[in-house]
This record gives structure tokens, C-alpha cells and sequence, in this order.
């Protein structure tokens, strides 16, 4: 250092550095200070090109075990595959019975029971009075049948009662059908109704006697009664025997 | 011009990794110091101002007064070297000298990070010691 004047002269400048330091704490703090400032500053690039160098390499990571999840899931899947296969094969004696108790399992149609209170003769206008109304979830229109059979429908109702017009009646008319064709019927007050007109009058009307009359329900169909001719004249005849103390209201149609 | 990178590379790495590599690094800054100081009998000033920039990391790092090891270890620094290299040693012996002097130092200086290493951990100092050793060799043929 003594041969060397530079560093000679270096020694005294950094020894005045020193001195000022030692006794102004506050210039040396901010040296320090700065110092960490442009430490964090250059390390930034480095900071952010290592963070995507991690994140890419946990990616690569993670990408080689979801790959490996991929496959095994793959073979599981292929496993589980042939062992439903399989059992396809073993179960595929009872598919018979799956379809009757699940696939073709009959809609029933929501019904309640009802009495006849009043006109129960059927002397005045061919109408009865039924113990249930509105508030049984009685509406307008619905079919009154015993069975499948109708009996006739709803014509006016109360909270706690209801007013059924029978299918004999001449109040009474509906859409029918008979081998798929639609008509229009109307009772006529004796025990058969007649035909007032095909719906769709293209086709020729094509009636044999002892056809069924059916109408249809959302659920069911409802039998009407059977074709039959008076004076060549197609009507429809309903069953004479009804149980008038079995009557069900159909509430969903 | 090694030195210099080595010493950005310290000051951008110190404070970044675990508390075994902020004290290898520490260690290392003190090793180029004295490296810098006792590698030729007459100082120059590259030498003399990377001496000065590694001490000031170190100083730094450890929170200790800036350029207290310029103006206080220079004098002692400068006799050791007088001694040294003024006597036909074998550069192997002033190698393991100055790996001691900066084990010795740094344990003055940092006496908590010899209590948490692990003896595994030492083997990163053996690194330092080889550097030395090389880098004192090099600089031997360079100056024949």
C-alpha cells in the first residue's frame, strides 16, 4: 500500500468515509439504505424470471402426474367398463322384468271416491248431485267413472259439491273415438248416445257394430260404450249396469 | 473480472436462498477480501478496491459499521502480507492460511451461524478452500 500511491491515496479517501460515517450514523444508515434499494431493484429480473421458471417447472410436474392420473383413470375406466359389460351379460335374464316394473309400469290417474247425494233416479234431467266440490280438487268437465267406464262429468260445482251430467243425457257431449277416428257425440236422454259428426270429415265413416267407444284421458282410456245401429242409424250404446255406489272422480285429467 | 461477477452474484443471491447459504456467502465474500489482500506482496489497486467492495458487502449483510474493515484490517492485513509473501511458502500453505484467517474471521463476526450448521454443511466450505487453491495456483503461473 505504501509503494502503491493510488491505493494509498484510496486508503485515506475511504478513511474519511469512515470518519463521516462514524460520526453522522444518519449518512451511513441511508448508504446502507440505498444499497438494499438497488439490491431489490436488480433482483427483480432475476426474481420474476426464477418465478416463471418454478411455475413452468411445477407445470411440466403437474402435467406429468395429471398425465399419469389420465391413464390410470383411463385403465380404471376401461376396467370398470368390462365388468359392467359383464354384468349386462349376467343381468340381462331379468331385463324382462325390469321393463314391466320400471319402463311400461301404468300411470294411475288420481281419482277420489264420491257419493251420490241427490238425484240419485236419475228421474230429473239425467243428472245426479256428488258429494265432493271444489275444495276436493273437484273441477269443471271431469270424467265421474266406475272403472274405466264413464258415467258422465262434471258439469257445476260448489266448495263441497258437484253437479254430474251423465252420458245419457242431451246435456252430454264429447270427443270420442272408435278405431282411432274422432267424433263428436251427444247423449240423446235414453241409454245410447248418437254421432253428431267425424272431426276430420275426409275419410268415410266406416262404423261396425260392437266397436269400442273409447275416450281418451290423459292416462287411461275411458270406455264409453259400443257401437250399434237403430234404424241404420250408428249409435253408441252404454253398459246398462252401473255400480252408482262406486263412483270416482277423475281429478287430473 | 471473476471476482467482480462473483461479488454481484453474492450481493444478488445473499438473502435469497436458506440461512446455510447466506453464511457460505458470507464466508466466500470474506475469502475473496483477504484473497484480494494477501495474493501479491505489492497491492494493487483492483485488488485493493474489490477488497473493498466485498468487505463492504459483508459489512452490509452483518450490519457492522461501513468501511470499519477498510481503515481497522488494512494495517494488520497489509503486515500479514509483508510476511507472507516475502518468505518462499508454497501456495498451498498461504491457501490454507487464508481459508483459516476467513474461517477465523467469520466466526468473530458471525459466531451464530457455526452454532446452527450441521457438520454436512462444512463441505460447502471445503468448495471455497479449492477455489483458493486453484486460483492461487493460477495466479502463480501467471505471474512466472
Amino acid at each position: 500500500m505504501i509503494n502503491n500511491k493510488k491505493v494509498f491515496l484510496t486508503y485515506i479517501v475511504f478513511f474519511f468515509v469512515f470518519l463521516t460515517f462514524l460520526l453522522f450514523p444518519k449518512f451511513e444508515n441511508r448508504t446502507k439504505l440505498y444499497t438494499f434499494f438497488i439490491k431489490e431493484k436488480l433482483e427483480k429480473p432475476f426474481g420474476f424470471i426464477s418465478f416463471k421458471t418454478a411455475n413452468f417447472i411445477s407445470l411440466l410436474e403437474s402435467n406429468k402426474e395429471n398425465l399419469k392420473k389420465i391413464s390410470q383413470l383411463e385403465k380404471e375406466n376401461k376396467y370398470l367398463i368390462n365388468i359392467n359389460n359383464y354384468l349386462k351379460t349376467i343381468t340381462s335374464k331379468y331385463s324382462d322384468q325390469y321393463s314391466i316394473f320400471h319402463e311400461n309400469y301404468p300411470r294411475i290417474p288420481i281419482s277420489i271416491g264420491a257419493s251420490i247425494i241427490g238425484n240419485k233416479n236419475l228421474l230429473l234431467n239425467k243428472s245426479f248431485v256428488i258429494n265432493k266440490g271444489s275444495f276436493n280438487g273437484v273441477n269443471i268437465g271431469n270424467y265421474v267413472i266406475d272403472g274405466i267406464n264413464v258415467v258422465g262429468r262434471i258439469k257445476s260445482i260448489t266448495n263441497y259439491n258437484a253437479e254430474v251430467v251423465t252420458v245419457t243425457s242431451s246435456d252430454y257431449g264429447d270427443e270420442v273415438f272408435v278405431d282411432n277416428q274422432l267424433f263428436i257425440v251427444s247423449g240423446t236422454n235414453n241409454n245410447y248416445l248418437s254421432f253428431l259428426r267425424q272431426k276430420n270429415d275426409i275419410e268415410e265413416i266406416s262404423l261396425k257394430k260392437n266397436q269400442r267407444v273409447v275416450i281418451k284421458n290423459e292416462f287411461v282410456d275411458l270406455a264409453l260404450g259400443k257401437i250399434d245401429y237403430i234404424n241404420k242409424q250408428p249409435v253408441i250404446i252404454v253398459p246398462q249396469i252401473i255400480d252408482l255406489d262406486n263412483l270416482r272422480v277423475l281429478i287430473n285429467d | 473480472m471473476i471476482r467482480i461477477l462473483l461479488i454481484t452474484l453474492f450481493f444478488l443471491a445473499y438473502g435469497n436462498f436458506n440461512y446455510i447459504i447466506d453464511s457460505f456467502l458470507i464466508f466466500s465474500l470474506i475469502n475473496l477480501a483477504f484473497y484480494s489482500f494477501l495474493k501479491e506482496k505489492k497491492l494493487k489497486l483492483f485488488d485493493f478496491i474489490i477488497f473493498i467492495s466485498s468487505s463492504y458487502l459483508v459489512e452490509i449483510f452483518l450490519g457492522l459499521p461501513l468501511f470499519v474493515s477498510v481503515v481497522v484490517l488494512s494495517i494488520p492485513l497489509l503486515l500479514i502480507s509483508y510476511r507472507i509473501n516475502n518468505f518462499y511458502v508454497h501456495f498451498s500453505i498461504i491457501s490454507i492460511f487464508i481459508f483459516i484467517l476467513s474461517l477465523i474471521t467469520h466466526y468473530l463476526l458471525h459466531p451464530e451461524s457455526f452454532i446452527i450448521m450441521k457438520f454436512k454443511d462444512y463441505f460447502l466450505y471445503l468448495l471455497v478452500f479449492i477455489f483458493l487453491f486453484v486460483s492461487l495456483s493460477l495466479d502463480g503461473k501467471e505471474q512466472n
